[in-house]
């Protein structure tokens, strides 16, 4: 077995501020003089400033099939989505070849899958831990909305669905592999409540309004440097304007899929309770009221139908 | 060509014989090739209980063990594979449900290529077509499309010398591998096919096996022309860089390419491999052009745009 080396996992529901997490813990460590020489020579090359399409690499998601076949030594696109969710969480993490980066796995699954058999979806021996981002989900929706073009009511839905995935079709192949997610709330529970690795909860919305205090918390969890000077300037430096012009001067972000028009849209938090109709914001409320309240969230469509 | 229980079919150049498991996705060996057959490549069922023990290697993984000569492969459920000296496959299924095909899906992707490198063959992942004696490699990392693409050339005259699994001689020629392409549901219809009516690779799979008279192959080993790099194209990427055959021109960028497109690094490095290798993607990167290839999405736009191309010339016009 490989030296065990450090490594954590950047969890969220899909659309709740994953990237925008990477994309600090990324310019930090550039700050901090912590990439390796070769990406530093890169940078230095050209401006010193990030450069959104090529410096971000915190580690790999942990869907994604070039990673699992490496770890399997057989093609992932020979088991179905039930194999492959019994044996992702015994994989090792053993450094992926050729690679360096920090090792902080992007992750989309919920921490146990309807195959999973009661284990986890990702491997978790020597883990450090998992930063887990949430968001409202009214706001993810719409955030979906933009993201997938779908309509609003398709990304309620989806929130909504207990047996929801992401790449779940088993009819098309593709870079990642079907990702189960389950309900907004199970989702979250799911890696909140789970006991077997540490947990940092971050909500998006406290990153959006206090971010110092918030992502200083996320570089104190990650064993980076937390010097007050050096997290303010990375979090200047991927505002969210910042990241929205960068990716207009760069022609479009990676990670943004077809039809997508931008990937750094808005970042505001609100824009769910203009956009979803009161029936729609009334469902999700009902549906997730106690995980909304245990997390500080507001039930407001609630309290308007019933004043 | 079957001899008592036992079967001999070629594939890469070389003899392969199996005792009680068919492999209808290998060519058979003619008869007339007998006669000057080396010793052939063995795959035998054994109980893995019997394989001695390996030491730990450093880069092993869960499911993986590595030493030089002799690689182990766990598949969950399926079966276990033993790779031995570049000669021998062994392998035994885990229970009586696993079929016959399901231990054919994995020695015939994994355990083929680890014999392969263990027999010092460069091995590369992706796709390779013959036309007028010359011939041309795809690479791509799992899901980038090489299967797909594979068909789409096979349907505009060229033929298959082999998919996933491609391996090159040190005098840079490309052999003959299994000729079979893997298709998912979504692409077998779009190429017009009834997924109803194609072998699923495994039981319940919507992935579907074309062999036999749904190949075109290229029988003879021929020498490789030029490689290319799949790159799925956005639908609304203007960049010409993006949407045109280019030529990756930097040394280092090529060769940073082509050790990542190798055949499960992480085998070349167990096996210790890593030499011989290293050597053969220098040999090969110095005499054949590398570009990339930027395949629109969409079956129909990938067919149209391919049909433009000359591919066996178009990465050897750009080289300077």
């Amino acid at each position: 077995m490989s030296s065990v080396e450090p490594y954590w996992y950047l969890a969220s529901y899909p659309k709740s501020g994953n990237t925008w997490c990477r994309v600090f813990i990324t310019e930090l460590r550039r700050l901090a003089g912590l990439d390796s020489e070769e990406a530093t020579a890169a940078a230095e090359e050209s401006e010193r400033e990030l450069r959104l399409n090529r410096d971000l690499a915190t580690g790999s998601i942990v869907s994604s099939r070039h990673w699992l076949d490496d770890q399997l030594g057989v093609d992932s696109s020979d088991l179905q989505w039930a194999e492959l969710d019994k044996v992702r969480g015994r994989l090792g993490h053993q450094r992926a070849l050729y690679s360096e980066c920090l090792r902080c796995h992007k992750v989309h699954d919920a921490f146990v899958s309807s195959d999973s058999g009661g284990r986890p979806v990702v491997p978790i021996d020597h883990c450090c831990g998992a930063v887990v981002v949430i968001r409202h989900p009214a706001d993810v929706a719409v955030s979906m909305s933009h993201f997938l073009s779908w309509d609003l009511e398709r990304c309620v839905q989806f929130l909504l669905n207990d047996q929801a995935a992401l790449c779940r079709s088993s009819k098309r192949g593709g870079q990642q592999v079907r990702q189960f997610t389950g309900s907004w709330a199970k989702h979250v529970q799911s890696w909140v409540d789970q006991q077997a690795i540490p947990v940092l909860l971050l909500r998006y919305e406290d990153l959006l309004s206090e971010p110092e205090a918030h992502f200083s918390r996320l570089a104190s969890f990650l064993d980076l440097p937390t010097d007050e000077a050096l997290v303010a300037q990375a979090v200047a430096n991927t505002r969210f304007d910042k990241l929205k012009a960068k990716e207009e001067r760069e022609g479009g972000f990676r990670e943004r899929p077809d039809g997508c028009e931008r990937f750094f849209r808005s970042g505001r938090s609100g824009e769910g309770r203009d956009q979803l109709t009161p029936e729609q914001l009334q469902r999700l409320e009902v549906a997730f009221a106690d995980t909304l309240q245990r997390f500080g969230y507001v039930l407001e469509a609630s309290e308007l139908s019933h004043p | 060509m079957a001899v008592g229980t036992v079967t001999l079919y070629q594939a890469f150049g070389m003899a392969w014989q199996s005792g009680h498991l068919q492999i209808p996705e290998l060519p058979l060996l003619p008869a007339t090739e007998e006669a000057e057959l080396t010793a052939p490549a063995l795959i035998e069922e054994e109980m893995a209980a019997d394989w001695p023990e390996l030491p730990a290697g450093p880069h092993d993984t869960p499911f993986l063990q590595m030493a030089r000569g002799d690689l182990r492969l766990i598949v969950n459920d399926i079966g276990r594979f033993r790779i031995t000296d570049g000669d021998r496959i062994a392998w035994q299924r885990e229970d009586d449900s696993v079929s016959d095909q399901d231990i054919r899906t994995f020695l015939l992707g994994s355990a083929v290529g680890a014999l392969l490198i263990q027999r010092g063959l460069l091995v590369l992942h992706g796709n390779a077509l013959e036309k007028n004696g010359q011939a041309i490699v795809c690479m791509g990392h799992s899901g980038a499309g090489k299967s797909t693409l594979a068909y789409a050339l096979m349907q505009q005259g060229w033929r298959l010398l082999a998919d996933d699994l491609v391996a090159i001689t040190p005098q840079g020629c490309v052999l003959p591998g299994i000729p079979r392409i893997k298709l998912w549901h979504d692409a077998a219809k779009a190429f017009g096919l009834d997924p109803e009516a194609l072998p699923p690779i495994r039981q319940g799979m919507h992935k579907y096996l074309l062999m036999g008279e749904a190949v075109h192959r290229a029988e003879e080993a021929v020498p490789l022309a030029a490689l290319y790099l799949i790159h799925q194209r956005r639908n609304d990427e203007q960049d010409p860089e993006d949407t045109s055959i280019t030529l990756i021109n930097s040394q280092k960028v090529a060769a940073l390419c082509l050790r990542n497109q190798a055949f499960r690094p992480r085998f070349v490095r167990g096996l210790g491999q890593e030499g011989p290798n290293f050597m053969a993607l220098a040999r090969l990167q110095s005499s054949v052009p590398l570009a990339s290839l930027p395949l629109p999405s969409g079956i129909p736009a990938m067919q149209s745009w391919l049909a433009q191309q000359d591919l066996l010339t178009a990465a050897q016009v750009l080289s300077p």
